[in-house]
């Protein structure tokens, strides 16, 4: 058991994302020419979409609402299969991953969702300690096993975002910023070297919004993870992005720092999309 | 004109539609009812009327009388009440339980999100479904007892055969509306297959499934009190014994113990259900 003040003094160290200094120069994430198509559809989501993720990078993607966004997210770590392109994560070509492989390279990539997509029957501490059931041995992992040391870890990260009071908490009784936190600390609990942010903020009021994206970056930053952040409100992209990558109708149409995005550009963005998309 | 017609922005086209459609409606409430009454009717006229035994029935006193023949309860037969009660709830917790295990691949196959044997599967399984539920227990039973023989046993088979239908039918709408933004989130993480089960999806069936069984074995209860009339042992048994000696008071007394068995289950179901629902 671990008495509240263990908790304060323990601090989350990632365990995976120690990357040597050589690699820091190649790019951790490789998109190139990557294309969707959902079946039944008359055309692509995603129209030959590439671009690189340098380690620790916090970029954000921005669009209007059927740009492609959260298919490109989900396209990165084949929550939805991409029809052509290619996509490395470090050295790997992850679209040439099958079952286990796969498996393994996703706990590379912590996903953070807009609905937080949590267990809402179990408790603060369950939800976040599921962020590492799959390397888990099967048996322990079925049975919720979990060593100590993890479950101070994971302690330690709670209290970090300031819900250390609550790990004993069922999901459901928490509000939805509560939840939020619960979804970063679930994703980055996983140990990540990449995190897939999409639209965290877009079910929280304009003020939790604010503090939601803070500590997704701060979190970030600290444990050395790049990041990846669909962002629907363009006034939080520019406050928390020094890097936009603009999606309009599936293809890139800005890649860069957002200095160089004007109202124009924004207005292009967000202009009438193709409605048949939404 | 009408108050709604003159409300500034109202929609005479969509008012009249809407006037239409609760016209619609009053008129088919009347429908159904005439015809439910009209079918009251000649139950009674071809059915009831002709087809009892008016004489026998004899006056008010003679049923008054035929009503008191099972007053008062005859309390010398509770001491051999203890054993076939004792059956009787075993008979409904093993009933419940095995029809429980014969459901789940039955909710899992006629799970219309699920599928995992295809329209084949998924036919069969509510086939099943259909099947158990339009059959009654005491026919359930009758299967039974001239399969496997008089006794418990029958019974056990009987409810498990019953509660197929109630229990997998709701345990596969309950898969149907499984949320799967958890399953979704696990599978990001490179959660195995069986994790995503164990931690996304059953933690969501838990709570529909526990409380399905829990009310299918209150059900059991009261039909494992009857099933013994057709052989297949508990209480039933005893009250048949009893009607065919005639001892009207010794059949009171096995009819109290059943309503005590079925209060006293419903008791423990509504608290078992709050607590774990």
């Amino acid at each position: 058991m671990f008495e509240s003040s263990d908790m304060a003094q323990l601090r989350f160290v990632p365990a995976r994302h120690a990357a040597p200094a050589a690699a820091l120069a190649e790019p951790l994430l490789q998109v190139e020419n990557l294309r969707v198509r959902y079946p039944g559809a008359p055309e692509d989501v995603l129209r030959g979409v590439g671009f690189t993720l340098a380690p620790r990078e916090f970029v954000a993607v921005i669009g209007a609402s059927g740009s492609g966004k959260s298919t490109l997210l989900r396209a990165i770590n084949r929550l939805v299969e991409p029809s052509a392109g290619s996509v490395r994560l470090g050295d790997i070509e992850v679209t040439a991953l099958q079952g286990g492989a796969l498996r393994r390279c996703r706990r590379r990539m912590g996903m953070i969702f807009q609905e937080f997509n949590l267990i809402e029957r179990y408790r603060v501490l369950d939800n976040v300690l599921l962020g590492r059931v799959g390397s888990q041995q099967a048996l322990r992992a079925l049975f919720s096993i979990y060593p100590a040391t993890m479950i101070a870890e994971a302690a330690a990260l709670l209290d970090r975002v300031g819900l250390g009071a609550f790990l004993d908490q069922r999901v459901d009784a928490l509000s939805g910023g509560q939840r939020q936190r619960v979804g970063i600390c679930r994703a980055l609990f996983q140990a990540p070297e990449l995190l897939l942010v999409d639209e965290p903020t877009s079910s929280l009021d304009p003020r939790i919004a604010n503090d939601i994206m803070a500590q997704i970056r701060d979190l970030a930053q600290e444990s050395g993870v790049a990041a990846l952040c669909n962002i629907h409100d363009v006034a939080l992209a520019r406050q928390f992005a020094s890097r936009v990558i603009a999606l309009r109708d599936g293809i890139i149409v800005h890649d860069g720092p957002f200095d160089e995005l004007d109202e124009a550009a924004l207005g292009g963005i967000y202009a009438a999309t193709d409605r048949s998309r939404l | 004109m009408s108050a709604a017609q003159a409300m500034p922005g109202s929609n005479p086209a969509a008012l009249a539609r809407w006037r239409q459609a609760r016209r619609r409606g009053h008129m088919a409430v009347l429908a159904v009812t005439s015809l439910l009454l009209a079918l009251s009717v000649w139950a009674v006229q071809g059915s009831v009327i002709p087809g009892t035994d008016w004489r026998r029935m004899g006056g008010f006193a003679e049923v008054v009388t035929g009503f008191g023949r099972f007053l008062p309860p005859d309390p010398t037969l509770l001491p051999t009440l203890f054993e076939p009660a004792v059956q009787t709830i075993l008979i409904a917790i093993i009933g419940t339980l095995l029809g429980a295990v014969m459901s789940l691949p039955v909710a899992v196959l006629g799970a219309a999100n699920l599928r995992p044997l295809g329209m084949p599967g998924y036919l069969l399984a509510r086939g099943l479904m259909t099947m158990s539920r339009s059959i009654h227990e005491i026919v359930w039973a009758l299967i039974f007892v001239s399969a496997v023989g008089l006794g418990a046993f029958a019974g056990i088979l009987a409810l498990a055969c019953r509660s197929v239908g109630f229990v997998s039918k709701l345990l596969a709408e309950a898969i149907e509306r499984i949320d799967m933004r958890p399953v979704e989130a696990m599978k990001a993480q490179g959660a195995r297959p069986l994790d995503m089960v164990r931690h996304a999806i059953v933690p969501q069936l838990l709570p529909i499934g526990l409380g399905t069984l829990i009310f299918e074995w209150d059900i059991n209860v009261n039909r494992a009190a009857v099933l013994g009339l057709v052989g297949a042992g508990g209480l039933g048994l005893t009250f048949h014994n009893q009607l065919i000696a005639s001892n009207y008071a010794g059949v009171t007394t096995v009819l109290l113990t059943i309503l005590a068995i079925i209060l006293v289950g419903e008791a423990i179901s509504v608290r078992l259900r709050r607590r774990l629902v």
